[in-house]
């Protein structure tokens, strides 16, 4: 169990920069995912954590220690594959045991840690069978046991859930997390699933392009996207350009294409008066008939679509498309008239 | 009631279909049975004429039996010699195109190296050469060389006729596994060494075995390279078998021989088959 440090990190291939400049800090014990779309350099970090790529500029350090040219082998790491990777060749037994051997463990030490782990996991019947005699979620957690049962000083997770349908998804991340907690082993998760790492993490890293956009825990990184890329990828967002026409402390009058808006930016960097900025808000901070929030916004209803709990609206104000949900017994259709409140904290400032 | 009659027509239907694919599949088993069956049951049939008693038209099998053939074949050629020579070939080839072919094949199915595909072709040339152009051109170097009627030299000789086969397979199960079972060994804490014993060779051990069966049976019927560089000093089953052909042409006893370098082939075949899954086999077996 150790902290984790990445500081400057960059890894190129060939000409194609995949991690650019990162520096990353993770505590003992904690629960870290790596959130970015395909080709973000998610998977490339983490594949450099575990030594299988070496950095080209920039330190790994596993406590104090400098991890740089230390092999894959040689580092405390256990990673669970997105394929799972178990040796199709060997028993659920001997795949967990694995580890243990190369870690020379005495076998009657061995069988206790084995024994345990697969209990945690319910795969006490399965020790004798192939991993293609296994399901999917079987062999997921065959995976998640065969990499805690080293006990290692750094969990890597790279997306490990995403062959999983979506039921057994939930329930496994629910078993990773409560594992992990119980164990307090440093752990990384790499995934491109927003819900996932929502779900799973005590802080959120959103990568794009082998940059990091914004580190923060799950609820920082839904209510306050600090970027434009952040909001558009986490949740759905409404997303404007607008002119500050007046700043009063931390409120600003905004002039948006569709209309003038009150924004607190209170915890946030308060914008100039004249300024240009971008900002953001949930459709679900769009208040149904709220007449008592701050700004007010009528609009046309272009679609409305029925999710049961909630419905899905698109809708037009002056000219300007915007998504909104309605969580309001009253059925709405498509050109209905509807008036909203949006609270003036419900903003977020985004940074290009 | 007619049980049929009460069955809906869709299922009748697909009943009919299913009955048609299993007749055509009946139909190419038996071709191939006959195929294979055929010269076997003659050849047995031929090394059993009784050289007293003509096998003739239009008898379908002679009209007596005896052990006459067998006989001749133990009492006038080198068969016993020729046959220790075989099987002491046979072997040392199949080790010694393993180990060369064992590295050949981990970079071809698992590095990326330029020109991989040419090297690749060149490797495989021996197995689309005809076996005695080849010969021809290799005795010369061997002769340059002190190999040629030399007991090194033919099981050099049979390495080179059975590697190509032995890479193929060998390339193929290396290429087949997943870098990540690799990364993972890795990741807890294998190195090289535990890497190859434990990962490497458990996981293309279907295809080795599939190499080796193929090396095996390539040097025991190989005949080119051994009439070239090994005769008159060496005898081998195939030498010994081409001597009752072409001009000196005598069926019985070639039957004989026949039988003689086709039966233990067979038996191994089956014997192996016992320790593999069948489908693993055939799964190793595909060629090109």
């Amino acid at each position: 169990m150790a902290t984790l440090k990445l500081t400057n990190l960059v890894k190129h291939f060939d000409d194609v920069v995949a991690v650019d400049h990162i520096d990353l800090e993770v505590a003992d014990g904690e629960f870290v995912t790596l959130l970015g779309p395909s080709g973000c350099g998610k998977t490339t970090t983490l594949r450099t954590i575990a030594g299988f790529y070496y950095p080209d500029e920039g330190e790994v350090y596993f406590g104090d220690r400098i991890m740089n040219n230390i092999p894959p082998n040689k580092r405390d790491t256990a990673m669970c594959f997105q394929s799972y990777a178990l040796f199709p060749h060997m028993s659920v037994w001997d795949n967990i045991s694995f580890g243990l051997k190369m870690r020379k463990m005495p076998a009657s030490e061995q069988k206790i840690k084995i024994e345990r782990v697969m209990e945690m996991l319910s795969l006490s019947e399965l020790g004798k069978r192939k991993p293609g005699q296994l399901s999917g979620g079987q062999q997921q957690r065959v995976a998640l046991a065969r990499s805690i049962v080293t006990e290692p000083e750094v969990l890597l997770f790279d997306e490990p859930l995403s062959n999983l349908d979506a039921k057994l998804r939930v329930q496994v991340r629910v078993e990773i997390r409560e594992m992990q907690k119980r164990l307090g082993i440093t752990a990384i998760y790499v995934t491109h699933d927003q819900d996932e790492a929502l779900a799973i993490s005590d802080r959120i890293v959103i990568m794009e392009q082998g940059r990091i956009e914004q580190i923060g825990d799950p609820y920082t990184i839904y209510r306050h996207p600090e970027t434009q890329f952040v909001a558009g990828f986490i949740g759905l967002a409404n997303i404007f350009d607008g002119v500050v026409l007046e700043v009063e402390g931390t409120r600003c009058t905004v002039q948006a294409p569709f209309g003038n808006v009150l924004i607190n930016a209170e915890g946030q960097e308060v914008p100039h008066k004249g300024a240009t900025i971008h900002f953001s808000w949930r459709p679900e901070d769009m208040k149904i008939r709220d007449r008592t929030s701050k700004n007010q916004i009528t609009g046309n209803v272009l679609q409305a679509v029925f999710m049961g709990d909630i419905t899905d609206l698109f809708i037009e104000v002056n000219g300007y498309k915007m998504r909104a949900q309605s969580d309001d017994e009253a059925k709405i259709v498509a050109g209905d008239s509807v008036s909203f409140g949006i609270a003036e904290h419900a903003f977020s400032i985004l940074r290009e | 009631m007619d049980k049929t009659m009460a069955m809906p027509l869709y299922l009748i239907k697909k009943r009919r279909i299913k009955r048609f694919y299993l007749m055509i599949t009946l139909f190419f088993v038996i071709i191939q049975l006959l195929w294979v069956g055929i010269p076997i049951f003659m050849a047995i049939m031929w090394s059993l004429v009784n050289p007293d008693d003509a096998w003739s038209y239009p008898n379908l099998i002679p009209p007596s039996f005896s052990l006459e053939q067998w006989r001749y074949v133990f009492n006038y050629t080198n068969i016993a010699r020729a046959l220790k020579t075989s099987y002491s070939i046979a072997p040392l080839a199949v080790i010694l195109s393993f180990l060369l072919s064992l590295p050949t094949s981990y970079v071809l199915g698992r590095k990326d190296i330029p020109g991989k595909k040419v090297f690749m072709l060149v490797v495989l040339l021996p197995m689309i050469m005809p076996g005695m152009v080849v010969a021809l051109f290799l005795s010369r170097v061997f002769n340059l060389m002190g190999l040629s009627q030399t007991f090194l030299g033919l099981v050099l000789a049979h390495t080179l006729m059975s590697m190509p086969y032995m890479i193929r397979v060998m390339t193929t199960s290396f290429a087949s596994i997943p870098q990540d079972v690799i990364d993972a060994a890795e990741n807890l804490g294998a190195g090289t060494f535990v890497k190859i014993k434990d990962i490497f060779l458990p996981m293309i051990r279907p295809g080795l075995i599939a190499g080796m069966i193929f090396a095996f049976t390539t040097s025991i019927e190989e005949f080119n390279l051994t009439f070239i560089i090994g005769t008159p000093t060496f005898e081998t089953i195939p030498t010994i078998l081409y001597s009752f052909m072409g001009y000196n042409f005598i069926r019985t006893n070639a039957s004989v021989v026949s039988l003689l370098m086709m039966t233990p082939n067979i038996i191994m075949l089956f014997i192996v088959e016992r320790f593999l899954k069948s489908d693993y086999l055939s799964a190793s077996l595909g060629k090109m």
